[in-house]
């Protein structure tokens, strides 16, 4: 129990969470719940704006996660699951930092980073600008970025558009760079949202093998996905999250399982915002 | 058995200041490379491409010319060399104003990079500023070519003149911690903000010599506690006159100690927040 005690002392991580069988965690969701506010579309107009004595817009409370708890150990790839709209995303988003929980907290080993698709990080520079500003964002340094450039460009297969401006990229030649540009640093913890979808077969066996070369190097992988069948060959551990909650937590295959059953037997959508 | 285990660090808690300042130093490449990219873009499809940032305020030292110094005839009262001391002032002012621009754009022009990837944000107004402070570097060269064109001589004084600026884009840099952080509130700050800068300028005595004008004595130490003010007299009497003001150093230097200070403050509030909408 002294393990449990130090890491407590240290970080104060509920205690006998840090490590559990001699095995070294990476990330541990205590309880995290995540509410945003969704303001209305309809924009107000100048007369009600006044009428309402210059309140905020409207909006509604979107409980998007409640109450997620997990922990994640070094050279796991977890798969995560769920229907549209069950609070995935923005669990993803609230792991890599990008959204605060309202209430609960992430503990991690390093900073997770994410990778969403069709986030153009700056559509009217070059690829090449991209990618520096990218990895420089992600806090490599130009020495670090000049040694690896030409191979995260190899990686992404977009050599002879590099010059060009982002915006004149496919969607998929985008999703390739971005992929190529977080998971050259080789993160500790990365997290994917949906990335692998968009590209050729060509790369997907690419970059299938460039997250098992991240996992042999003990880190941990999250992916979104609802291409059930590609999460659970790439994927030691499933996630199903259902309204904000975790359902089921396990072996891929039993919690696919589950999942698709459950598709099938309830058309039950989760609840419109 | 305590060392196999690493240390878990709780996310999402706002680092304290001595960390955030760190996390700033640390991205320093990120915002020495943002501003470069910036200028590629933005004048890529002119034929004259980065000469816009030096024509642009020299069309623009004529055209004030014209109306101010012809035609209205301001510069019979008070100002000796009328071109000189608008190219000083308008210069001066410029730096503030497009500090403030770029400032405001600094977030909202790199939602992409924000919702991606988690690094200090305040590093994008601080980009933006030094993107300002690389275009004022040719525009002091250009500044200074003309003032010897309307007959200045050379003088010692001109060494200080980097000096003033050093000293005003601190100033710049909280404005443009503000504009940046206001703009993400209110994206039509945006086109406000020209107006208001507008106005600033009109008030700041970029085209007449206040001395000559107001007449009132309180009115006038009002008026000459305006930064702007402050910043282009400072650079008109080391230009023209060769002369400096302690008075005038010491209130530059707290107008950009409050600026940079309040700036800051207020921008790094709200870190956890921009690109959320």
């Amino acid at each position: 129990m002294a393990v449990a005690e130090a890491s407590a002392a240290h970080t104060d991580v509920p205690s006998g969470v840090a490590a559990s069988q001699g095995r070294l965690s990476t990330v541990v969701a205590d309880d995290v719940h995540v509410t945003y506010r969704v303001y209305e579309d309809r924009r107000s107009s100048l007369r009600q704006i006044v009428a309402n004595r210059f309140r905020q817009r409207e909006y509604r409370e979107v409980a998007a996660v409640r109450g997620v708890s997990f922990q994640s150990f070094h050279g796991e790839a977890i798969g995560i699951i769920g229907r549209n709209g069950s609070g995935k995303s923005t669990l993803l988003r609230t792991l890599a930092g990008l959204m605060p929980a309202t209430r609960g907290a992430v503990y991690a080993s390093s900073s997770p980073v994410l990778l969403g698709v069709g986030a153009a990080l700056h559509p009217e520079l070059s690829g090449r600008r991209n990618v520096i500003l990218g990895a420089l964002a992600l806090g490599m340094s130009k020495t670090e970025i000049a040694q690896r450039f030409d191979e995260i460009v190899d990686f992404a297969g977009v050599t002879d558009h590099i010059d060009m401006p982002l915006r004149t990229y496919s969607s998929g030649m985008a999703a390739r760079l971005h992929f190529a540009i977080a998971s050259a640093m080789t993160p500790q913890i990365l997290l994917i949202d949906e990335a692998l979808a968009v590209g050729d077969e060509d790369f997907k066996d690419k970059s299938a093998r460039r997250l098992e070369e991240l996992r042999s190097r003990a880190g941990t992988v999250f992916i979104v996905s609802h291409s059930l069948g590609a999460l659970a060959d790439s994927c030691s551990r499933m996630l199903w999250i259902d309204q904000g909650r975790v359902r089921a937590d396990g072996v891929p295959a039993q919690v696919i399982d589950d999942y698709r059953r459950s598709l099938r037997d309830g058309p039950k959508r989760a609840p419109p915002l | 058995m305590s060392q196999t285990h690493p240390e878990l660090i709780r996310l999402g808690t706002p680092p304290g200041l001595r960390d955030y300042l760190r996390s700033i130093w640390h991205r320093r490449e990120l915002a020495t490379t943002i501003p470069l990219g910036q200028m590629k873009a933005q004048n890529q499809d002119t034929v004259l491409g980065n000469l816009w940032h030096l024509l642009n305020p020299l069309l623009l030292v004529g055209v004030y010319y014209l109306v101010f110094g012809l035609i209205l005839d301001v510069g019979d009262r008070g100002a000796d060399n009328y071109v000189a001391f608008l190219t000083a002032g308008l210069f001066t002012f410029f730096f503030t104003r497009k500090s403030v621009q770029s400032g405001a754009k600094a977030v909202v022009s790199n939602l992409g990079l924000i919702r991606s990837i988690k690094f200090p944000r305040a590093v994008l107004p601080i980009a933006a500023v030094l993107g300002e402070v690389l275009a004022m570097g040719p525009a002091v060269v250009a500044m200074v070519g003309v003032v010897t064109l309307t007959g200045e001589r050379p003088r010692l004084m001109w060494l200080l003149i980097p000096a003033i600026y050093a000293l005003q884009a601190v100033f710049n840099l909280g404005l443009a911690f503000v504009a940046a952080r206001a703009t993400d509130h209110f994206h039509d700050i945006e086109h406000v903000l020209p107006y208001l800068l507008t106005i600033w300028m009109y008030l700041s005595g970029v085209f007449y010599e206040v001395n000559a004008y107001l007449t009132d004595e309180t009115a006038l130490r009002l008026f000459k506690l305006n930064p702007a003010y402050v910043f282009m007299e400072l650079v008109r009497g080391a230009l023209l006159h060769g002369t400096t003001d302690a008075w005038l150093w010491l209130l530059a230097s707290g107008w950009s100690l409050v600026a940079v200070g309040v700036g800051f403050a207020y921008f790094r509030a709200h870190e956890e927040a921009y690109g959320r909408g």
